[in-house]
C-alpha cells in the first residue's frame, strides 16, 4: 500500500511540475480566445490588418451560401513557402491563415496556424451581431448561427469539419496553391459577378416553381362544385430500382429516373445502405470515390445531388435524401427496396 | 415480347447507306472527274437522308425524351451538335471538292474519306445509344399503340417522293418480320395502290422471291392481328 504521505507528496508534485507543463502544451496548441489576438487586425482592432498581412484571392472558390469572403495569409518575419513540388508547397512553422464569411455583416472567420510540432491549429470565430468583436466558437461548432435572408440556417463548422477538408489535402492548406493563385487565370472561372448572378438567377427559379407548386396544390372543383377525390395509386411494399452498368441510368418500378453521376451516386448510396452501411453521407466521401467520375475542380456536387433530391421527391417520395447539416446528408428510406444490376437492355 | 422499335429499322438503313457511302469514297480515284462527281452524288444523297433523319428526331422524339428522361436528352443532343459540326465539316469540303482540279481533288478526296468515316463512327455510335438508352426510355413510359401513333405522326408527314426513298432504304437493309411490320402497319393509313407506288425500287432492290415472302408475311401478320381483335 502505498504511504499517505508519498501519495500526497507525487500530488504536489504533478500539480508542480506536470500540471504547467500540460498548461504550457495545452495553450501552445490552443486558439486564442478574441480573433483580434490571432494577429489579424492592428493593436487588437478589428478593422485595419496588421502589418505583413497579405490578402489573396484563389481563382475557384468554394460557393458557401453566397457569403462574400475575404481571405489572408501571415508568414513569420523573413520566413517564405518552399514551392518546389507545386503540388505541394511547404510553409513555414508559424504561417497564419483566415477567411472571413460575410452576409451583408461579418459572420464567421476561420482561422489556421502552423505550430512548431507540424500541426495546425484550427479554429473558428463567430462575429458579434454589432460587428465589433470576434470570439472563438465552441469545438463542436455552432448550429444555425446565423440566419441568411431566405431564412436558411448557416451553420460553423466544428474543428473535426475543419479536419475532414483541410486534412484530405497534403498541405492541409487549401485555395493557396500554384494553380489557384496563378496570374494566368482561367477565363471560364467564375468570379463573384457570376455567382450572384447565379443567384438572383437561381432565386426567381425558386420563385417560379414556388408559385407553380401553390397552383397546383389549389383542388380544382368539379361541374358541381366538389372537389375531385384524389387518385391514390396502390402502395407497393418494395421499390424496385435497376441500376443499368452500361450508362448509368437508374430506373424505379419500370420508370426511368435519373442517370450519369446522379445515377451513380445513388446506387452507390442504396448499395451502402443494403450492406448494412451507415445512412448518413459526407459530400467529401463523395467527392474522394473515384468511381463516381466527378471531375477534381467544379465537380457540381451540390447541383447534382439537387437533381437527385428534387427527382427522387417526384418520382419516388418514399426515398429521401435529406440535409443534415453542411456537407453532409442522410438517405432515409421509407420502404424496402430491391436493387437490381443490368449490363444493358 | 417484341415492342415496337421507333429506331430500328430506319437505323439499320441509314447505316447500310453510310457503310456503303463509305465504301463508294473509299475506292473513288479522285483524279478521276467522273468518279469524283458519282462519289459526291453519293456522300450529297446520305447527307439528305441523314438530314431529314434529324429533323423528325429532333421535330417528333427529341421534346418525348426530354419530357421523360432530361438528362437522356441533353445527351443524345451532345451527340447530334459534334455530328452537325462533323456534316458542315463535310459539306465544306464537297463544295471545295466540286471546283478543284485534279491534283487538289485528291488531297481534297482523302479529307473527304477521312471524315465521311468519322462520320460513319459518330453516327454508328449514337444510333446504338438511341437504340438501347432512347428505346428503354420511350418503352417504359409509352405503350406500343402510343409509339405507333408518334410513328405515324413523322411517316404522315413526309412528302410521298421522299418516303418512297425512305422506304427503299429501309426496307431492304431490315429483316422479313420488320419488313412485314412496317407495311402492315402502312396499310392500316395508307391504300395499297399507293404503297405499291412508294415501293416500287424497294421491291426491285429485295427481289420478287425476298417480295413474295414480305406480301405472306404481311398477311399472316394480318390475321394474327384480326384473331387477336376478335379476342
Amino acid at each position: 500500500m502505498i504511504p499517505r504521505w508519498l501519495s500526497r507528496a507525487a500530488g504536489t508534485l504533478l500539480a508542480i511540475v506536470a500540471l504547467p507543463a500540460l498548461a504550457v502544451a495545452l495553450q501552445a496548441t490552443a486558439a486564442p480566445v478574441r480573433l483580434a489576438d490571432t494577429g489579424l487586425y492592428t493593436d487588437g482592432r478589428t478593422e485595419t490588418l496588421a502589418s505583413g498581412v497579405l490578402a489573396y484571392a484563389p481563382q475557384y472558390p468554394l460557393w458557401t451560401d453566397g457569403a462574400t469572403k475575404r481571405r489572408w495569409i501571415l508568414l513569420p518575419p523573413g520566413a517564405s513557402i518552399d514551392a518546389t513540388d507545386p503540388d505541394r508547397w511547404v510553409f513555414p512553422v508559424g504561417t497564419k491563415l483566415w477567411k472571413e464569411f460575410s452576409f451583408a455583416r461579418r459572420v464567421e472567420t476561420r482561422f489556421m496556424e502552423l505550430r512548431s510540432d507540424g500541426e495546425w491549429t484550427f479554429a473558428t470565430y463567430a462575429w458579434s451581431v454589432d460587428g465589433k468583436e470576434a470570439t472563438l466558437a465552441p469545438p463542436r461548432g455552432s448550429k444555425g448561427a446565423h440566419t441568411l435572408a431566405d431564412g436558411t440556417r448557416y451553420d460553423l463548422p466544428s474543428q473535426s469539419d475543419c479536419r475532414a477538408c483541410h486534412e484530405a489535402h497534403p498541405t492541409r492548406v487549401l485555395g493557396f496553391g500554384a494553380l489557384q493563385l496563378s496570374p494566368d487565370r482561367d477565363p471560364l472561372c467564375f468570379d463573384e459577378w457570376d455567382e450572384a448572378f447565379l443567384q438572383i438567377v437561381a432565386n426567381q427559379i425558386a420563385l417560379g416553381i414556388e408559385r407553380m407548386q401553390a397552383n397546383d396544390e389549389e383542388p380544382e372543383l368539379d361541374v358541381a362544385g366538389a372537389a375531385s377525390p384524389p387518385i391514390v395509386a396502390p402502395a407497393r411494399a418494395t421499390r424496385r430500382f435497376v441500376f443499368y452498368v452500361n450508362d448509368d441510368c437508374v430506373f424505379v418500378d419500370g420508370e426511368y429516373l435519373v442517370r450519369n453521376v446522379p445515377g451513380k451516386i445513388l446506387w452507390k448510396l442504396m448499395r451502402q445502405l443494403r450492406a448494412g452501411g451507415p445512412c448518413e453521407f459526407t459530400n467529401r466521401e463523395l467527392r474522394l470515390d473515384p468511381s463516381l467520375g466527378l471531375p477534381p475542380i467544379k465537380d457540381n456536387l451540390e447541383s447534382r445531388l439537387i437533381l437527385l433530391r428534387k427527382r427522387l421527391a417526384e418520382k419516388c417520395p418514399d426515398v429521401r435524401l435529406v440535409p443534415v447539416r453542411r456537407g453532409r446528408f442522410a438517405l432515409e428510406l421509407d420502404r424496402d427496396i430491391e436493387l437490381v444490376e443490368r449490363a444493358s437492355g | 415480347m417484341t415492342r415496337l422499335d421507333l429506331y430500328g429499322p430506319v437505323h439499320k438503313g441509314l447505316r447500310a447507306l453510310l457503310f456503303d457511302t463509305a465504301a463508294h469514297v473509299a475506292r473513288t480515284e479522285f483524279a478521276n472527274t467522273e468518279e469524283t462527281v458519282s462519289a459526291l452524288t453519293s456522300v450529297r444523297r446520305a447527307r439528305r437522308f441523314l438530314e431529314g433523319h434529324v429533323e423528325h428526331e429532333d421535330h417528333d422524339v427529341m421534346p418525348v425524351i426530354a419530357r421523360l428522361a432530361p438528362e437522356l436528352f441533353a445527351d443524345l443532343d451532345a451527340d447530334h451538335a459534334r455530328v452537325t459540326g462533323l456534316e458542315q465539316e463535310l459539306d465544306r469540303i464537297v463544295e471545295r471538292l466540286e471546283a478543284a482540279h485534279a491534283a487538289e481533288r485528291v488531297v481534297l478526296g482523302r479529307k473527304l474519306r477521312e471524315r465521311f468515316t468519322r462520320l460513319v463512327a459518330e453516327h454508328v455510335i449514337h444510333m446504338e445509344r438511341e437504340e438501347s438508352q432512347a428505346n428503354r426510355v420511350l418503352w417504359a413510359h409509352l405503350t406500343d399503340d402510343e409509339l405507333a401513333e408518334l410513328e405515324g405522326k413523322i411517316v404522315g408527314s413526309i412528302p410521298a417522293d421522299e418516303l418512297a426513298g425512305w422506304l427503299t432504304l429501309t426496307l431492304p437493309a431490315t429483316n422479313l418480320g420488320e419488313r412485314a411490320g412496317i407495311l402492315a402497319r402502312m396499310s392500316t393509313a395508307v391504300p395499297a395502290d399507293v404503297i405499291d407506288r412508294l415501293t416500287s425500287e424497294a421491291r426491285w432492290l429485295i427481289g420478287p422471291d425476298g417480295w413474295d415472302a414480305t406480301v405472306a408475311a404481311v398477311a399472316k401478320l394480318r390475321r394474327t392481328e384480326s384473331i387477336e381483335e376478335r379476342a
